[in-house]
């Protein structure tokens, strides 16, 4: 079977290039290893969710695909797909979408070119993206409109350079957020209602969101979170164009010559291989599993792996730092309105002193009792006893937090390689992770700290709590960076759109491309992104 | 999974990891629900119960000659507190810290998560602390 294009993972990259490769006519085949998740999947289990995962996830991956993470003092540990070391993000049709929280953010100017305006740390890979925020601007636009998004458009305008306004009113405040609206005004922080990927009006055919008390973490209940599941990928296979598969699991890229993809071998769910040509390869398996495909598709022209030709494939894995601090209110103010998030700042993006970058500060999604008690509880309050419960009590209703993604500083030492002493289920290596973000991410999340205490301070608690994180390798669900995109091959994987060097019809379009991964959540910049991908392959005739 | 012992040992932790005061406590909740019905998919946390769970026994017939669960709850919290302090007498199979935190831990699960795993029944920990599962 040959077809014109292959496209590897159904997430928030893959499902917009399918659709739009789809839409001009190709024909596409679309390989997921999750299965399709919608709220009748849904059992709603407060400890086996994407937020909480202390037993294990609403999506898969399911057992027999395990990964190594090496922690710093180099011991290796082989960790499931629940566990913290294994960096996971959802697998299912949509990828993150059907679970995520759907911050939308656009990156800011200056994290394009986070080198040329801060110049490059000793031991870390700051590079600036070959591309410009001018250059993404239309591409966010259309992401924003083509899945949906609600947001604040004429105060976000004082923040970004925008042509049109977003597609929808902004979610309302909470409670809290009103409280922290005004302690940040206080404070003379700029600050509105974040953007989100959630109708907050009916569009196109589905239905507002209620503001129930489950958001991120689960599907939601009206499926009025808007992902690629529920709009991309159902518009690609409303062409009649696109061949979507799921449950089945790409174990490599076949090459036809050096410089060429020949396809694909697949296993499907009864663990049959099948290989499959196609005219373009369009890799799109999230920042982990795309650099490990590339590895585990290594042959006598590619003895490293496929993008391997300057040993930059897997490096410079970044997440984002979060830290937190949180408040105790003298009156409750839980009004269990979700989403819940509903507050934010971009004040500290960038221009502080003394610190690379920074990042933006929000208040939370709504959060569920048994995520305080693991999670936000002051570590001097006994975790058992009357103490314990009495300030669960209190606490709960009270509390207020402000957190936010910090801009991280890249390390060419955190990274992707393959272990092969450790297979999944259908024999490969499976991806070790290993290594720290730069010791810079550390100090900007320092001073972020104390611009969220800082915060919460202003709203008038009564106790306050929280630390800055420490050094770690950071991934998980904001993985990307493994498969740079740079003008020199010397170091870059891919070309600015997104081509692997020396491959003329193998891509990666998704997290893994971007060269920093902004002072906020990625994933708007990974759709906006494959826009921009997808259509530079139109243009070329894919 | 357990013999009629170190279950009435179970009950009697349960209580004092989420006592009652003004609102109802862990065996209201029936925490000790949840976990028996976590330790069913948890296979590998066994062990570390049923030795932990005896270890807790000898320590109450070493201090008291009384079964645990026969302890006065002040009785019962000071060995809790010794334990997970590591300052125990009986011999601890399982790191006696450890298990008090993951004891606490799991409690916590039982009491606090959503009652289709087993535990806060009526879900008595919601409305204690103001939040509801709302469509
Ligand atoms: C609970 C949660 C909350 C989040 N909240 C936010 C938020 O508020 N804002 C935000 O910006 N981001 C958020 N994210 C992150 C966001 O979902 C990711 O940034 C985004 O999905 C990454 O897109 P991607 O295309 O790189 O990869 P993914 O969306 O992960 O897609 C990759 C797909 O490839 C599939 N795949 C992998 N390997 C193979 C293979 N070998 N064969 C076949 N298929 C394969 C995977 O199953 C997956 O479906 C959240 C994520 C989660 C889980």
């Amino acid at each position: 079977m040959s077809y014109d294009a292959i496209v590897i993972g159904a997430g928030a990259g893959g499902g917009i290039i399918a659709a739009l490769l789809a839409e001009s006519g190709a024909k596409v085949l679309f390989l997921e290893r999750g299965k399709s998740y919608t709220y009748s999947d849904e059992v709603t289990d407060h400890l086996r969710n994407h937020r909480l995962s202390q037993y294990g996830q609403n999506t898969g991956p399911g057992a027999g695909n395990p990964r190594v993470f090496v922690d710093q003092q180099g011991q290796s540990h082989v960790v499931q797909p629940h566990h913290g070391g294994y960096h996971n993000n959802a697998v299912a049709v949509g990828g993150g979408t059907p679970v995520y929280g759907g911050q939308a953010w656009r990156f800011l100017p200056d994290d394009f070119r986070m080198a040329a305006r801060y110049g490059v740390p000793v031991g870390s890979s700051l590079a600036d993206w070959p591309i410009s925020y001018a250059d993404m601007a239309p591409y966010y636009q259309r992401a924003e409109y083509e899945i949906g998004v609600a947001g604040d458009s004429a105060l976000s305008a004082q923040v970004w350079p925008r042509a049109a306004d977003y597609a929808m009113p902004p979610v309302p405040k909470t409670v809290r957020g009103q409280i922290m609206h005004e302690a940040a005004t206080r404070l003379g922080w700029h600050n509105f209602t974040p953007p989100l990927l959630i109708n907050s009006v009916a569009r196109h055919g589905r239905s507002a969101c209620t503001g129930c008390t489950l958001c991120v973490g689960f599907a939601c209940h009206v499926d009025a979170k808007n992902g690629t599941h529920n709009t991309m990928i159902p518009r690609a296979l409303a062409t009649g164009n696109c061949t979507l598969l799921t449950e089945v699991h790409v174990l490599r890229i076949n090459m036809h010559d050096a410089q060429r993809a020949a396809g694909v071998t697949y296993t499907d769910a009864t663990g049959a291989q099948h290989t499959v040509q196609a005219a373009t390869v369009v890799v799109s398996a999230g920042a982990v599993e795309s650099a490990r495909l590339l590895m585990n598709s290594a042959s006598g022209d590619h003895p490293n792996g496929i993008g391997n030709h300057s040993d930059q494939l897997g490096r410079n894995l970044q997440g984002h730092m979060y830290p937190r601090a949180i408040g105790l209110l003298p009156d409750p103010v839980n009004d269990l309105q979700g989403p819940g998030v509903s507050v934010c700042t971009t004040q500290f993006n960038h221009g502080n002193a003394d610190v690379i970058g920074g990042g933006m500060l929000a208040d939370e999604f709504i959060t569920l009792p048994i995520i305080f008690w693991k999670r936000f509880l002051p570590p001097e309050i006994p975790r058992w006893g009357a103490a314990a419960k009495e300030f669960m009590r209190y606490a709960y209703p009270r509390f207020v937090d402000i957190t936010g993604p910090v801009q991280e500083i890249p390390s060419p030492d955190s990274r992707v390689t393959l272990d092969t002493n450790i297979r999944d289920r259908y024999g490969l290596p499976v991806a070790r992770l290993s290594g720290t973000t730069h010791p810079e991410s550390v100090r900007t999340s320092a001073f972020m700290f104390e611009r969220a205490r800082e915060w919460v301070e202003a709203a008038g608690v009564t106790r306050l709590w929280g630390k800055p994180p420490s050094l770690t390798l950071s991934a998980s669900q904001h993985q990307a960076g493994t498969c740079r995109m740079g003008d020199d091959p010397a170091t870059s994987v891919t070309n600015r759109d997104g081509q692997i060097h020396g491959i003329s019809n193998l891509y990666v379009a998704d997290g893994s491309t971007h060269v920093t991964n902004g002072g906020f959540n990625p994933v708007l910049t990974i759709m906006a992104n494959a826009f921009r991908v997808g259509e530079k392959m139109l243009q070329r005739g894919r | 999974m357990f013999d009629a012992s170190q279950y009435a040992t179970l009950r009697a932790v349960v209580d004092r990891m989420i006592p009652v005061d003004d609102a109802p406590g862990g065996l209201d909740a029936e925490v000790d629900r949840y976990l028996l019905t976590l330790l069913q998919r948890e296979t590998g946390l066994i062990p570390t119960y049923t030795a932990a769970l005896t270890a807790l026994q000898h320590e109450a017939d070493i201090r008291h000659h009384q079964p645990f669960a026969a302890l006065t709850p002040d009785q019962m919290d000071v060995i809790l507190h010794d334990v997970a302090a590591g300052t125990t007498q009986a011999v601890w199979l399982t790191g006696a810290p450890a298990f008090v935190a993951l004891l606490a831990e799991q409690c916590a699960e039982g009491f606090y998560a959503d009652p289709r795993q087993g535990g806060n029944k009526d879900t008595i920990s919601w409305r204690m602390v103001g939040f509801e599962e709302r469509r």
